[in-house]
């Protein structure tokens, strides 16, 4: 329960109101893979829940526009912008964000090809990145040029790394093909 | 910020029925949320109550309808229509159309009917609390807002003229003006069939023919006769709104051929004298793309200017018909 008492992004006054009835819903949804229950606000976004309620900071806040993409998640296996998504949609869902891709301290195949491309500069676009090719890679298992284009054309990277962004995206589909 | 409340609705009567019980400020639907969620946080609305609409089973399918036509449940997402393998055969304008909207994460969120509903657009409108700071609310900002002192103002538009300019800037719209579809609106009235063309009622206030309660339920698409053509210009291949979408039929027997230009104004508009030209059989494209160039009224100088867009529509139009009389003569 403590994680309903930590303050929220707009004012700790939500903290408060939190606590009143019926200012909260209860919402179920699994969260890579821990079925996990809390009480959520109405008009709070999948994204605020993510990083200020469970603390799973590496899914990043950026336009909150759906522009930058930087909080792309899959929800039931599709990318997703989290920041336009309200809590209360995902009920019963499937969340998948970056820290769900590892297992057991190994890298997931994209973030292996991601380092060995390195394709990280600042790093702050590279969860929204990653997610958004694994979004790409389950929908099309060998996507080309363009395709991988496309697929990542809703994250912003300001460093402008986007070559080596689109080659980490080829070897993981190809790491991926073997295995 | 005002306390919001989410209510998924089970069924489209329920939804109806909810939204019926609010007034049209308090209460809004939301099926992908891509549009609503960016108007709720840049202070344009500010609603008490979402309807959320996804839940609705039954409106997501895409089935055949009558006489060989389609039927587009209005929850399908933009993603399902760019994919689903009969659209992509049988309408492949609509398909490139969903997919030409803004990113993959928002084409698996945003609906179809969602992108035929979306607000009209305007360069003094879309913006954050913080950039319309500078500036006097206009006439759309404040009449969507009950509290706002409305200053009736427009930075666009001439002093003298009332309407709102803001434009319809669904990328689907077009597509489907051309094809001839048309949508059922549902409420617990009874319902109401249009054509997309109808929908629209070409002020940006007052931009749908859709009352408060009623819910777009289904598209319904014609037989598919011609494979079209469809563009979507923007300033740059990035997930900005169209500074026009130009979806052209090539004439088929003698008639029904279609220019829609759409996202220039606050409907889809329709060249009809080219179109009549096209279905007379005139040859040159030159002379038909210049027509439909002078004969657009296109009003809203977002993303490039009025005189800019005519020649961008003139020039790209040419080439479309360019290449439909080159098919022609191969076949």
């Amino acid at each position: 329960m403590a994680y309903f008492l930590l303050p929220l992004n707009d004012s700790l006054s939500v903290t408060i109101r939190l606590k009143g009835p019926g200012m909260a819903t209860p919402l179920n949804l699994s969260v890579n893979g821990e079925s996990i229950q809390l009480l959520v606000r109405d008009d709070e976004t999948l994204l605020d829940v993510l990083r200020d309620r469970l603390m799973l900071t590496g899914t990043k806040r950026g336009c909150e526009e759906g522009q930058c993409g930087l909080c792309t998640i899959t929800l039931n296996g599709k990318g997703v912008n989290s920041c336009l998504t309200l809590a209360l949609e995902a009920e019963g869902g499937h969340v998948l964000t970056i820290e769900g891709l590892s297992k057991e301290n190994c890298l997931h195949p994209i973030q292996k090809a991601y380092v060995e491309a390195g394709a990280i500069q600042c790093g702050y676009c590279t969860p929204g990145m990653i997610m958004a090719i694994y979004s790409l890679l389950n929908q099309t298992s060998q996507p080309d040029e363009a395709e991988i284009r496309e697929g990542i054309k809703g994250v912003l990277c300001r460093c402008t790394g986007y070559y080596k962004i689109i080659e980490a995206a080829k070897r993981a589909a190809e790491a991926l093909k073997n295995e | 910020m005002n306390e919001t409340t989410f209510i998924p609705a089970q069924s489209v009567f329920q939804a109806s029925r909810l939204m019926k019980d609010h007034s049209a400020s308090e209460a809004v639907f939301m099926a992908g949320g891509t549009d609503i969620l960016v108007l709720q946080r840049h202070r344009l609305i500010a609603p008490q109550v979402i309807i959320y609409l996804k839940r609705i089973s039954g409106l997501t399918e895409i089935r055949p309808g009558e006489g060989g036509g389609l039927i587009i449940g209005a929850l399908a997402t933009l993603d399902e229509v760019a994919r689903h393998p009969s659209i992509r055969q049988s309408y492949p304008m609509l398909a490139e159309a969903a997919f030409a909207v803004a990113s993959p994460q928002i084409r698996h969120k945003a609906t179809l009917g969602g992108n035929i509903c979306l607000n009209s657009r305007c360069w003094f409108y879309d913006h954050s609390p913080f950039w319309r700071a500078e500036y006097p609310e206009c006439r759309k900002a404040s009449a969507d807002d009950c509290d706002a002192i409305g200053d009736d103002k427009c930075y666009i538009v001439p002093k003298n003229r009332k309407n709102c300019f803001g434009i319809q800037s669904g990328d689907c719209v077009g597509p489907l003006a051309a094809l001839g579809a048309k949508v059922r609106l549902v409420s617990n009235d009874g319902e109401r069939v249009l054509n997309v063309e109808d929908f629209f009622l070409g002020d940006g206030l007052k931009y749908l023919d859709l009352k408060s309660d009623e819910i777009l339920t289904e598209v319904l698409l014609p037989p598919p006769t011609q494979k079209g053509v469809f563009l979507k210009f923007r300033p740059q291949n990035n997930l900005d709104f169209a500074s026009f979408t130009l979806s052209v039929l090539p004439s088929h027997n003698g008639g029904g051929s279609r220019i829609v230009a759409a996202c220039v104004a606050s409907r889809p508009l329709r060249a009809r004298k080219a179109e009549a030209m096209l279905d007379r059989g005139v040859q040159d494209p030159e002379v038909v793309a210049q027509q439909a160039s002078k004969e657009l009224k296109i009003i809203s100088p977002v993303r490039g200017s009025v005189a800019f867009k005519k020649q961008v529509i003139q020039a790209k139009l040419a080439e479309i018909l360019v290449d439909f009389k080159r098919n022609q003569s191969q076949n």
